[in-house]
């Protein structure tokens, strides 16, 4: 099939749905689909691969609470059309187009077998609510909406009206599995792993670190590695080691480098796609009891593959992670039963899943993606442009 | 004057909105229409699948006999209407009994996997676009001024599309729900 994705933050900028994209992207022409992109890239010298088009830079505005990266104009709307008209995609893949980014305007200038994935999980808000209805007129030309969780589907229901099959995030398994724990570690004293933005107090590091203290009467040499861009206030311990933003090959040692991996957050998460590369790694994991997670965590035969502590409770966390260092059995067992578990969220798996909603698209749109003839008409109309 | 140039200007700027939403209606009922044609033809897919395995000698002759004539009973059927749900229910029970008798590892087992997923997205997606034509034929706009015509009105298609109740699928589907 003739797939176009759009990707609604910047190529050069790590974060979890550009990932998702660009997995998503590579897996696709692994299968031997014809793809190409379209996503904004910041950086004009940023190396890109040879199927991804430049839509041009994005503004940082903030909103929420914190800085959406927002793609407006005309040259990026002019190029957006241009990718369409080359493409002539049997399918049209957009990724959050709820939000005000290249999606959205890709959106507003295409009609045909549009998909939809919506990631995101979001309590109401007034904004949203009140741009509700230009929106919908927007979102309703999707016809196949996705959502990787059932908290960003009922997010759907709830702020659209409308609703979404769930297809999970993805991870790429042998990429998590093979990887080498990094030198030095995890040592003999033990150690424990984060990874996420260490300044961002939803990840729950501060939780983590007050955890350690506890951890440290029984295990007084064990070292917490964090992995993850940010600024911490305060000065840590010296034995927890920084790393700092690290690429997704070291990302995927760092996971081996530990002995548990902990998850210490404390809301505001869709999926919880760091279960899943810990459970690729073969990594035990302790994890706060968010509903997301849970699910993650469900076994195929119904067991857990990792426990869970108190959301925002350092001695309920220390606890749970104090008794699997303790006991090597127990870490081996939930390392068997991740691995296991993870295989259905492989991106062969999801992709195939993926490729099953393009497929009833396809038929359901008869003929391929097109310019929507409104948006050249009235370019104003719904637009949230400048 | 002042009066008649408000009149003026709020029935052409009605006209406007009216013709806008008359073209938003329009492509909504597209979108059912196409919808519905998916789904048709997803679920005729699953009839023949359903057919395919009912001859199979291996099944049990009870399973057997129930899946050839629930397959023959949506065959015949036409349109979305009730009795195609009351129908399509019986194929998703007989398929769901036969397919206990089968490996869950088999490709026939993945190729039942595969056209009932086909359906129940299909079915998302027909409902999903029944429900925003819906919501805009609600409006005053379309019914002050009866922009709906003669399009008939959309309506849900609903049957049983759970995944098949076989160990591993019906886990591994767990957190699709």
């Amino acid at each position: 099939m003739k797939i176009g994705l759009v990707s609604p933050y910047p190529w050069d900028v790590p974060g979890g749905v550009v990932a998702h994209v660009r997995d998503l992207a590579e897996t696709l022409i692994d299968m031997g689909h014809d793809v190409s992109v379209i996503s904004p890239v910041d950086d004009e010298d940023a190396p890109i691969p040879p199927w991804v088009t430049r839509a041009g830079r994005t503004v940082p505005v903030p909103f929420n609470g914190s800085v959406s990266r927002l793609i407006f104009g005309p040259v990026s709307a002019g190029r957006v059309r241009r990718w369409l008209q080359e493409g002539d995609f049997d399918v049209l893949h957009l990724h959050s187009p709820e939000t005000f980014s290249l999606s959205l305007l890709a959106l507003m200038n295409a009609r045909g077998p549009i998909v939809g994935t919506f990631h995101a999980a979001m309590a109401r808000s007034r904004l949203l609510a009140l741009l509700q209805s230009p929106l919908q007129v927007q979102i309703e030309k999707i016809v196949g909406r996705i959502a990787v969780s059932p908290a960003a589907r009922k997010t759907i229901v709830e702020h659209l009206g409308g609703d979404a099959v769930v297809i999970p995030n993805g991870v790429h398994v042998a990429r998590y599995a093979d990887a080498q724990p990094l030198p030095g570690w995890p040592g003999d004293g033990g150690a424990l792993g984060f990874v996420g933005r260490i300044d961002e107090p939803r990840k729950g590091l501060a939780v983590l670190l007050e955890a350690m203290p506890y951890l440290w009467k029984q295990h007084p040499e064990l070292r917490l590695l964090v992995a993850g861009p940010g600024e911490l206030d305060e000065p840590v311990d010296e034995r927890v080691v920084l790393l700092g933003q690290v690429d997704e090959a070291d990302k995927a040692r760092v996971y081996h480098s530990v002995d548990v991996f902990v998850a210490p957050n404390t809301g505001g998460e869709s999926f919880g796609i760091i279960l899943l590369e810990a459970m690729a790694a073969g990594t035990p994991i302790v994890a706060s009891d968010l509903d997301a997670f849970r699910r993650v965590l469900n076994g195929p035969d119904g067991g857990r593959t990792g426990v869970l502590a108190t959301v925002g409770d350092p001695e309920s966390l220390a606890h749970a992670c104090g008794a699997l260092l303790d006991s090597p059995k127990r870490r081996e067992s939930l390392r068997r039963a991740g691995l296991a578990s993870v295989e259905r969220y492989d991106w062969s798996v999801v992709a195939q899943e993926i490729v099953r909603v393009y497929e009833t698209v396809a038929v359901a749109a008869v003929g391929p993606v097109v310019e929507d003839p409104e948006s050249v008409e009235a370019p104003a109309a719904g637009s949230p442009a400048e | 004057m002042a009066l008649y140039i408000a009149a003026a200007v709020a029935a052409v700027l009605l006209a406007v909105y009216a013709s806008w939403t008359a073209r938003r209606l329009d492509r909504l009922h597209a979108r059912v229409d196409a919808a519905a044609a998916a789904l048709d033809e997803q679920l005729a897919q699953r009839a023949e699948t359903a057919a395919r395995l009912a001859q199979r000698a291996d099944l049990p002759r009870a399973a057997v006999t129930d899946l050839a004539k629930a397959a023959v009973g949506v065959a015949d059927a036409v349109g979305l209407g009730h009795d195609r749900e009351t129908l399509e229910n019986a194929l998703s029970r007989a398929l769901q009994d036969a397919s206990a008798s089968l490996s869950p590892n088999g490709a026939e087992t993945a190729g039942i996997i595969d056209v009932v997923t086909r359906v129940s997205f299909a079915r998302r997606f027909h409902n999903d676009a029944v429900r925003d034509a819906l919501a805009v034929r609600r409006r005053w706009v379309v019914r002050l001024l009866h922009l709906a015509g003669h399009a008939a009105r959309p309506s849900y298609f609903e049957m049983d599309d759970t995944a098949l109740a076989i160990s591993d699928v019906a886990a591994a589907s767990a957190p699709y729900d």
